[in-house]
C-alpha cells in the first residue's frame, strides 16, 4: 500500500464528489458511468457493471473500480 | 507542490507541526505514515477527528481545492499498477482487519499446510474463509451473511461449499486427518497427494457426508438431505448448524429420524453452534 492513506465518507455526498475527480456520475439506475458517456458503465476488474452503492474505492490500473464485497477489499489488503 | 504545501494553514497550529512532523519522516512531499478522510459534511475545512486529518473539500478556498485535486491527480499518475488511489473509509477499515486476521499464525499454518494440495482457485477461497471464520468467531453474524453471500456470488456452490467446510473445522481437522492417514498407506508424496485431491475434490463439490443447515430451511429440508445421503449408502453423516433456530431444527429432525431408524449420536451443542456426528445403523423399513 502507499505511504499516504487517502479515504472517503461513505456518504453520497462524498462519494459522488470523488466520482466526479474521476470523471465518472451515476445514471437512473443507480450505475457508475463515465460523465462524458452516459451510456458507458464503469466495470470492475470482473467486468461486472458496479452499482454506486457499492462503490468502495479506485486502484491504478490505470483506473480500476473497486467493489465493496469481500473478494474484492481482500484483493485490496492482501496485495503485495 | 506537495501535501506539506496543502496543509500548511489548514490545522490549528499545534496540528500543524504535528503534520509537519508527519510530512518530514517521508521526502517532505510524502505525507508518510498518515491517513487523512475526505468528507463533506463537516462544518470545517479541516479538522483532525481520532487523530486522522479530515479534509471537507467544498470548505476549502479554491487554491486549496485546486492544489487537493492536483494532488490526487499526481498520485493517480504516479503509484504502481494495483496501489489504491482512495477507498471509503468504511472498506479501509475491512482491509486493516483483513490483514490483521490473515496474518495470525494458525491461519498462515493452514493455508501453509494446504497450498501445494488443493487446487490454487480453492485456495484463494480457503483464505478469504479462514477470515469469515475469525469474523464468525467475534459473533460478528450479519457480516458473516454478507460475506458468505459474497463468496457465493463470486465463486458460486463450490465457494460456498469451501466456506462451510472451513467454518465447521474441516480444514483443520477432518481433511487434515484424511491427508495423515494417507501418508500411512502411500510412499510418495506425490501418490499422497493425488489420492487426497481425489477424494478432497469431490468432497467439496458434493459433500456427501456433511449437511450444513441455513436458515431458510425448512425441518423437511433438513430431513431430505439427511435420507437422500442414505439412499446413496451414506451411512455416517455431520449436520452442522449455527444459531438457535437452526440448533432448534436439527434437534428435532434428528429426534424424528430415531423414530424410525436406529442412530449412534455424538452431538456438540456449544453455544447455539451444533455439530451432530450421526451414524446410521439399520432402518426399520429395511
Amino acid at each position: 500500500m502507499a505511504e499516504e492513506i487517502i479515504t472517503f465518507t461513505e456518504d453520497q455526498k462524498t462519494k459522488e464528489f470523488i466520482l466526479k475527480i474521476f470523471g465518472k456520475t451515476v445514471d437512473a439506475e443507480g450505475y457508475i458511468v463515465e460523465i462524458d458517456n452516459p451510456a458507458q458503465k464503469v466495470l470492475t476488474p470482473d467486468g461486472e457493471a458496479l452499482l454506486f452503492e457499492d462503490f468502495a474505492g479506485v486502484q491504478k490500473g490505470s483506473e480500476l473500480f473497486i467493489k465493496s464485497d469481500l473478494p474484492s477489499i481482500f484483493k485490496v489488503a492482501t496485495r503485495g | 507542490m506537495g501535501w506539506q504545501e496543502f496543509f500548511k494553514g489548514l490545522f490549528k497550529a499545534d496540528i500543524n507541526a504535528k503534520v509537519a512532523d508527519t510530512v518530514q519522516t517521508g521526502d517532505g512531499d510524502t505525507f508518510k505514515g498518515c491517513t487523512f478522510v475526505i468528507n463533506l459534511n463537516i462544518p470545517e475545512a479541516a479538522v483532525e477527528q481520532d487523530g486522522k486529518k479530515v479534509i471537507n473539500p467544498e470548505k476549502l478556498s479554491q487554491d486549496k481545492l485546486n492544489m487537493l485535486l492536483a494532488l490526487l491527480n499526481s498520485r493517480t499518475q504516479e503509484l504502481p499498477k494495483g496501489e489504491t488511489i482512495v477507498l471509503t473509509t468504511k472498506d479501509n477499515n475491512w482491509a486493516e482487519d483483513i490483514k490483521r486476521k490473515d496474518s495470525a499464525p494458525d491461519v498462515r499454518e493452514i493455508l501453509e499446510f494446504y497450498k501445494d494440495k488443493i487446487p490454487a482457485a480453492d485456495l484463494i477461497i480457503l483464505r478469504q474463509a479462514m477470515y469469515i471464520k475469525k469474523v464468525f468467531l467475534e459473533r460478528r453474524n450479519q457480516d458473516v451473511r454478507n460475506m458468505k453471500r459474497d463468496i457465493r456470488d463470486k465463486y458460486g456452490k463450490r465457494g460456498a461449499n469451501i466456506t462451510n467446510l472451513c467454518t465447521a473445522g474441516y480444514y483443520e481437522k477432518d481433511f487434515n486427518e484424511m491427508y495423515e492417514e494417507l501418508s500411512k498407506i502411500y510412499i510418495t508424496e506425490d501418490k499422497i497427494k493425488a489420492k487426497f485431491l481425489s477424494l478432497y475434490d469431490p468432497y467439496v463439490d458434493d459433500l456427501p457426508c456433511s449437511v450444513f443447515v441455513s436458515i431458510g430451511m425448512k425441518e423437511e429440508d433438513i430431513e431430505k438431505q439427511i435420507v437422500t445421503r442414505l439412499k446413496y449408502g451414506i451411512d455416517y453423516i455431520k449436520v452442522h448448524g449455527i444459531g438457535s433456530s437452526n440448533v432448534k431444527r436439527v434437534k428435532k429432525v434428528i429426534s424424528v429420524l430415531e423414530k424410525t431408524m436406529s442412530i449412534e449420536k455424538n452431538i456438540i451443542d456449544d453455544n447455539n453452534v451444533i455439530t451432530a456426528e450421526l451414524t446410521f445403523a439399520k432402518r426399520q423399513e429395511d
